[in-house]
């Protein structure tokens, strides 16, 4: 199947400044699309680039197949949900909604169906006579995303489009979100810097980071086997361990830590023979295991120093041969529960621990 | 909550503090404006004395009811003034808003250097500057020559005086007027309405319509009736560049307070051409609130 989006070597550069660094990225057709970093890193300015808001210095991009370069941003297929929602002050909710189907003369017969479907997607028909300033923040942000999927576009652009409004209202839209993209089976283009977000909507997320995709993948596949330590660390958190490749075999590895040897399952794609090379490993905190039996692989014990308790579950930090690993515990009945300064056994399971490229 | 002495206290207060300015307006404005209006429909005595009966003959004067028949003359200042009002403020407005936007899309440094430049004309005395246009324009000027050069008047002509002279002066003198207010609404344009427009399928002329004209609508009528009020009452520049032949609502009031000695008449232009300014004010502030 042609994909909606297929990028060659984007390039966009402010003066001195490199925000796109020669992205290549294609989006299948229908697929809920996240671009995930940090502020700065680019995303914003490469989706700018595919709704024509900008112009880049370099590189190619067609949407379905076609150059869509050469076209201006009112030409393009796409329609963009603004972070700041850029809903029009003067006109009421209706005619925000009506604008681009009036701006392509759409019969009006056929407009007032579009717009009624619209405004009964995204459940705001009530408020179809109010202008933007007597919207709230949730209700602005279901003004913008109607007024842009009115238009039926094959791309959907949204830019944090729930940045501005609050935990519980959040989780709530992207619940919603999710359910429209399904049901137009629109592709969309998620930017975003929430990492949850990101992995609670999306089919695909690239993780961008300076003007670069660091990895591109399921969130799934992200999550748990991050490819650097920037991917690692943005997406949940993670302890990064320091240390050297003793031996490998094609099943598992034996590396040197501060503990002592350790050993984890064998990376699958590692070409070279990295024996000797100093490299990092990754664990994410809920894969520290405690009271391992005694023959257990990776085995070490740390004192506690820092305990916070968050409800369903219980966030650790314990110092061992001066490193501090985290590690989380479910909070259940028959969970591990610590004190402060308390000497405790723990492990890293060999499957859990990842190698980073440096 | 406030009780009722303190409420009397505040109003005391306030009306303190406003005081001497509606004192000074009402004494000096309001007053002497009630006055002008009484004396209009006075009638003239033979040397000049305001005097009885009262009569709407200063009015209907105005209007084009002469002794023989109607007599175009005084319509035609009102109309003439009204113009050269209008067409002020349509020359200001569309040099004005294009520099507007130059202006804003500066970089700070160049914004403040351009805003002086700007308002520098404030600072010369108007009638030097309309002197110096007088000379600039004379037959003999480099400026003439070119323009009789591009075949625009004809050979051994001159620019001055005449109705381009006389705009080149008032856009000169009234441009800043439209430009200040101008420029303070673009550099407040939420630019991502533009793009929020553009993206959803306006073209340029559809963006600026929709998604920039509203927003620097304000601006722009604010500019409008700073420019065309006091250009409508305006008569030194057309007097200056013109070359004294037209009468404009300005000299007529100056000549029959002045050499005519006709005050009741004076007063009747005088509160016409009040009317006709409030008429555009009121104009302009509906397209606002629109």
């Amino acid at each position: 199947m042609l994909a909606a989006i297929e990028i060659q070597n984007l390039t966009r550069r402010f003066g001195p400044v490199v925000a796109l660094d020669g992205i290549t990225l294609s989006i299948g057709q229908g697929e809920f699309f996240s671009l995930l970093g940090p502020s700065g890193c680019g995303k914003t300015t490469l989706l700018r680039l595919i709704a024509g808001l900008d112009s880049p210095d370099g590189g190619t991009l067609l949407l379905h197949g076609e150059d869509a370069l050469a076209l201006p941003a009112h030409q393009r297929p796409v329609n963009t949900v603004f972070q700041s929602y850029a809903l029009f002050p003067h006109m009421t909710v209706y005619d925000n909604i009506a604008f681009g189907l009036k701006m392509k003369k759409v019969s009006p017969p056929e407009m007032a169906a579009r717009l009624e479907r619209a405004l009964r997607l995204v459940d705001i028909e009530a408020l179809s006579g109010r202008t933007p300033s007597q919207l709230s923040g949730g209700q602005k942000q279901r003004v913008a995303l109607a007024r842009a999927v009115v238009n039926e576009p094959r791309v959907l652009l949204l830019d944090e489009p729930l940045g501005a409004l609050d935990l519980k209202l959040r989780k709530q839209l992207q619940i919603e979100l999710r359910q429209v993209q399904r049901r137009l089976g629109i592709t969309f283009v998620y930017v975003t810097h929430d990492q949850e977000e990101a992995m609670v909507m999306s089919d695909r997320i690239a993780v961008m980071n300076q003007g670069r995709i660091e990895q591109l993948g399921s969130p799934n596949e992200i999550y748990e086997r991050p490819r650097t330590r920037f991917a690692a660390e943005f997406l949940g958190s993670c302890n990064v361990i320091k240390t050297a490749i003793l031996s490998r075999n094609s099943a598992s590895c034996l590396v040197s830590t501060v503990w002592g040897e350790w050993r984890m399952d064998s990376p699958a794609s590692s070409t070279s023979d990295l024996s000797g090379a100093a490299i990092l490993l990754t664990i994410r905190p809920e894969n520290i295991r405690f009271h391992p039996v005694e023959e257990s692989d990776n085995r070490a014990h740390g004192k506690i120093i820092s305990i916070v308790y968050s409800g369903s579950q219980i966030h650790y930090e314990l110092e061992s041969n001066g490193q501090i690993l985290k590690a989380i515990v479910l909070n259940t009945q028959h969970g591990s529960k610590f004190q402060m300064g308390q000497t405790v056994a723990f492990a890293a399971p060999p499957a859990a621990l990842r190698m980073l490229e440096s | 909550m406030l009780n009722k002495a303190d409420i009397q206290a505040q109003r005391a207060r306030q009306l303190l503090a406003v005081g001497p300015g509606l004192l000074w307006l009402i004494i000096f404005l309001v007053l002497p404006l009630l006055a002008i209006g009484a004396i209009s429909f006075f009638s003239r005595g033979d040397y000049g004395q305001v005097q009885w009966p009262l009569t709407f003959g200063n009015y209907k004067r105005l209007a084009g009811y002469g002794p023989f028949g109607f007599d175009s003359l005084y319509p035609a200042v009102l109309a003439r003034s009204v113009l050269l009002g209008a067409g002020t403020a349509v020359l200001c407005l569309t040099m004005g808003l294009p520099l507007a936007f130059f202006i804003s899309g500066l970089s700070q440094r160049w914004k403040t250097a351009a805003l002086t430049l700007v308002v520098i004309p404030f600072w010369t005395n108007l009638l030097i500057r309309t002197y110096a246009w007088q000379i600039l324009f004379a037959p003999d000027s480099p400026l003439s020559r070119l323009a009789a050069a591009c075949g625009l008047i004809p050979a051994e002509g001159d620019l001055y005086p005449g109705v381009f002279a006389v705009f080149v002066g008032m856009i000169c003198d009234y441009l800043p007027f439209m430009v200040l207010p101008l420029y303070a609404s673009v550099e407040k344009l939420d630019w991502s309405l533009a793009e929020a427009a553009a993206d959803l399928g306006a073209n340029g002329i559809n963006v600026f319509r929709h998604a920039i004209f509203p927003q620097i609508k304000a601006g722009l009528i604010a500019g409008a009736i700073l420019v065309f009020l006091p250009a409508t009452g305006q008569f030194v520049i057309p007097d200056l560049l013109g070359g004294a032949k037209t009468m404009l609502l300005g000299n007529a009031i100056q000549q029959q307070f002045g050499s005519s000695r006709d005050w009741p008449f004076g007063g009747a232009i005088a509160m016409v051409s009040l009317a006709l300014m409030l008429a555009g004010l009121w104009i302009f502030n509906r397209r606002r609130e629109a």
